[in-house]
């Protein structure tokens, strides 16, 4: 070969064998084929979420200049919690107008509503097939006669989630992937036309005890229309009905997951907890103005929050991982050392001594 | 330090399109030479970073994610950086 084919041969080795062989050892372990398990465990009965569990970001504090905008508030209703900021309500109305960094009275305005995790609970929910929470909207009486806005706010909304999201994750395992259903609590006849396709970045950060570990950058887009069935009492039948509403799934790396099982103690998801966050939302009709782009959890009264996990076994995985990248740098050494000027005697002199 | 890694690996890359490119009797100025280079490290890095997880292996490595074998993979890697710099140097091909 001249040395350009051979220079060629070395860009494939870096461009074309190694990514495919990296793809082949991250992935390793994870199967696409396992069934998705609902991670909340299932109660008879609703039971209140008094834990650790709470809105930590709204969407931003740009809500607000839209609901001034469009829903100022009036001498009757008062804007809810306009933005909260690290787990605090920052932009409070009252009727004189916006009261900012002032908690205190954000909670004597009768506490309504409070942040998730008042008056939320779980429970095994008929809205669509995934056990979820119901969880309440942070804002959910903005400006006036309790409407709907459910708009504006595209900057960051973010969850504290407790262990009560995970504890159908099996202790011992660790996680593949994890997926998000988040459905609005109004149902709309299917016809309706809100539906707008959004692209939006997410990150999740697994929390326990005092440490944390984050896994960002994630990409997501989606429809924000979500269809499903719903049983009519009346009519005895199942109907197709819409919501505001999307999942997303976070798809961990084979040492990623590896990671997250050593970190939270070799699976200890009694006592994991978890927050996710999403944020830059765009609305891909109209890259430029987001205001009356719909999403779930930025409506009035209730959405639902299902979780659904895939796991994986760590030993296995762990064992593939680790033999795949032995091999891989045995043969990036490997060719190393045939790049060099010295390969050919060193092989000779092998030779010679068999 | 992974961004490191990738960059130089695309410039490798780069100096190697570019060599061969110029033996071959293409870019035979200072300005296509270095337009060349610069438009294959760019397209090296975004495949690289963008569309495989290239960034993400090394980035586990280098964080201890796959144990003291993911060190040995960057020292494996580190001896091919350094064996086709050399050979770029002195014989103008990677790979000898």
């Amino acid at each position: 070969m001249n040395p350009i084919q051979w220079n060629i041969l070395a860009i494939v080795f870096i461009l074309g064998f190694m990514p495919f062989a990296v793809a082949f050892i991250s992935n390793a372990g994870s199967s696409t084929d396992e069934a998705w398990i609902n991670s909340i465990q299932l109660h008879d009965e609703n039971i209140a979420l008094q834990d650790n569990s709470f809105w930590l970001e709204n969407g931003g504090s740009n809500l607000t200049s839209w609901y001034d905008t469009y829903y100022p508030p009036s001498n009757t209703a008062k804007l809810d919690c306009a933005y909260i900021t690290n787990g605090v309500c920052e932009g409070v109305y009252s009727d004189t107008g916006l009261v900012n960094n002032d908690p205190e009275q954000w909670m004597s305005l009768s506490g309504n509503p409070q942040p998730y995790p008042f008056g939320g609970y779980f429970r095994s929910n008929d809205y669509f097939d995934v056990r979820s929470a119901t969880v309440k909207q942070s804002h959910q009486a903005p400006g006036s006669n309790n409407a709907y806005a459910g708009r504006s706010g595209s900057e960051i909304f973010s969850w504290q989630l407790s262990q009560y999201f995970n504890n159908e994750i099996e202790q011992g395992e660790t996680l593949d992937s994890l997926r998000y259903w988040m459905v609005g609590g109004d149902a709309y006849n299917c016809n309706t036309n809100f539906e707008n396709n959004i692209t939006f970045e997410g990150e999740i950060t697994f929390v326990y005890g005092n440490e944390t570990i984050t896994y960002s950058n994630f990409e997501f887009e989606t429809s924000n229309r979500f269809e499903y069935s719903q049983f009519d009492n009346v009519h005895g039948t199942w109907d197709a009905v819409c919501s505001v509403g999307f999942f997303i799934e976070f798809d961990f790396t084979g040492f990623e997951s590896l990671e997250i099982h050593t970190f939270n103690n070799i699976g200890d998801w009694d006592n994991t907890s978890i927050i996710l966050t999403l944020e830059n939302f765009v609305n891909l009709e109209s890259p430029d103005e987001f205001g009356s782009t719909l999403l779930p959890f930025a409506g009035g009264e209730n959405w639902y929050l299902g979780v659904q996990h895939r796991e994986m076994n760590p030993v296995e995985a762990g064992f593939l991982i680790k033999t795949g990248t032995l091999i891989l740098a045995v043969i990036v050494f490997l060719v190393a050392l045939s790049s060099t000027p010295y390969f050919d005697p060193l092989m000779n002199s092998f030779k010679g001594r068999v | 330090m992974f961004e490191i890694i990738l960059y130089i690996i695309t410039f490798l890359i780069s100096i190697t399109v570019v060599g061969g490119a110029s033996s071959a009797g293409y870019l035979n100025n200072g300005f296509t030479r270095a337009f060349g280079g610069l438009t294959t490290q760019v397209v090296s890095v975004n495949f690289l970073y963008g569309y495989t997880n290239f960034e993400t292996f090394i980035r586990g490595c280098l964080n201890g994610q796959v144990g003291i074998i993911g060190y040995l993979f960057l020292l494996s890697l580190g001896f091919l950086m350094t064996v086709w710099v050399n050979n770029l140097i002195n014989y103008r091909q990677a790979i000898m």
